[in-house]
């Protein structure tokens, strides 16, 4: 029961149901190894990827944010991620502009068979959070 | 310019070309002045328009449900009046545009000519029905310097910038509800199903807020200004438009107010758009 026990990192996923959610399962089933500070909530598409969403995330603590969905032209529902592909630069510079840091916020693109991916891409998100931590 | 505006309205007026007009009038001191709305053409005798003219009128023409208006507007009121316009709020054809000409206007706390005024690109009017007088337009382009050099701190140094600046705020919502095209009838910051935004009062909240607000406000605010002069505690909001403003320009080349029939550019996409940052 040490006081001193270093805050884990907390990076909030937001996967589309048709891609990356089964791409996360996948890592899973092909025995990947990833970090573990990443909260995965699954969405129905990265279109519906509402920004307050992920500004309410960092504002209750949520040191990252990744957001992830199918490639462009393989979504679900036709569209949806390239909406998202124009909403995140825009997001990400106004979030930048308001003291968030570009390393706590990503986008990625991982399919459903694209286990190793995901696994990389969270890899890459939580580093970035700790050399955001350690760094500032 | 005074007698020309009531002569034109008047007219307006008495051929039913306009149900209201939304001018400015004289209020409790010289150096201020206030919304006027005219019914009757008697009453026209009351417009002015002097560089005290602070309002952006086109916030009324939301708020007023009537079928035909006319409207004074400054050269930078128009692109609100464009935007709405975008926005299905209105028929072209039901508004009546007076465009003014214009040599910037001041703030009467400071009396100093507003920064959004130095370098004006629309001194003189542009797509107005009616314009009155002459200006000459400024030969510089609109600057964004102070928010590149503000881009360069570091993100550190923003937290602590915005977290001061969001302390002083007091949520009285004025930027909001000065706003043209914050218009929602049911804002985000009331609802409570779900409740986004307590309303609690501290800086943590306060910046949630004005979070939210610029990303709903991204692509169609015209960076007039309006809730940064109405900010009764001085947070230099305008360093937030003008960069939705900076932004859309460079991610998106989009201009808001600039062309009615346009798609605003989250509501649009385009299959060669870039896509550098994604892993």
């Amino acid at each position: 029961m040490s006081n001193e026990k270093k805050k884990d990192i907390n990076v909030v996923g937001f996967l589309c149901n048709w891609c990356s959610y089964a791409g996360a399962d996948m890592t899973g089933l092909g025995r990947n190894i990833y970090p573990s500070n990443i909260k995965i909530i699954r969405i129905p598409c990265t279109g519906r990827m509402d920004p307050m969403m992920i500004i309410e995330a960092f504002h209750n603590g949520a040191d990252g944010v990744l957001v992830s969905g199918c490639h462009p032209g393989d979504c679900h529902y036709s569209e949806g991620n390239f909406y998202w592909r124009r909403r995140y630069p825009h997001l990400k510079s106004l979030m930048e502009h308001f003291g968030i840091d570009k390393r706590r916020f990503h986008a990625s693109w991982v399919s459903a068979s694209e286990g190793k991916k995901f696994a990389e891409v969270v890899k890459k998100v939580v580093a970035d959070v700790k050399d955001w931590q350690e760094n500032g | 310019m005074d007698k020309e505006l009531q002569e034109l309205i008047k007219k307006l007026l008495t051929e039913k070309k306009a149900e209201w007009a939304i001018g400015y009038e004289k209020a409790y001191d010289e150096f201020s002045t206030r919304p006027a709305f005219i019914i009757d053409p008697a009453d026209t005798a009351r417009l002015i328009f002097n560089k005290y003219c602070i309002n952006n009128l086109g916030l009324y023409l939301t708020k007023l449900k009537k079928n035909k208006l006319a409207v004074v507007c400054k050269g930078c009121d128009i692109a609100t009046v464009f935007e709405l316009i975008r926005e299905k709020q209105f028929k072209r054809e039901n508004v009546a545009i007076i465009g003014v000409a214009c040599e910037g206007v001041l703030d009467k706390r400071t009396n100093k000519l507003l920064e959004k005024c130095e370098n004006c690109q629309v001194k003189q009017p542009k797509g107005a029905d009616f314009t009155l007088g002459n200006a000459k337009n400024s030969e510089k382009p609109k600057s964004y310097a102070d928010v590149v050099e503000f881009e360069k701190k570091s993100s550190k140094e923003k937290l602590e910038f915005w977290n001061r600046q969001f302390e002083k705020c007091i949520r009285c919502y004025a930027c909001r509800n000065v706003c043209p095209v914050c218009y929602c009838p049911d804002c985000f910051a009331l609802r409570s199903m779900p409740e986004y935004l307590s309303k609690h009062v501290d800086a943590d909240k306060n910046k949630l807020f004005h979070m939210i607000r610029m990303q709903h406000v991204f692509g169609r605010c015209t960076d007039c200004k309006a809730c940064d002069t109405a900010c009764p505690v001085n947070i230099p909001l305008s360093m937030l438009t003008k960069k939705l403003a900076k932004d859309a320009k460079e991610l998106f080349n989009y201009e808001s107010g600039a062309d009615t029939d346009a798609r605003p550019p989250l509501s649009t996409y385009d299959e060669g758009d870039s896509e550098s940052d994604i892993m």
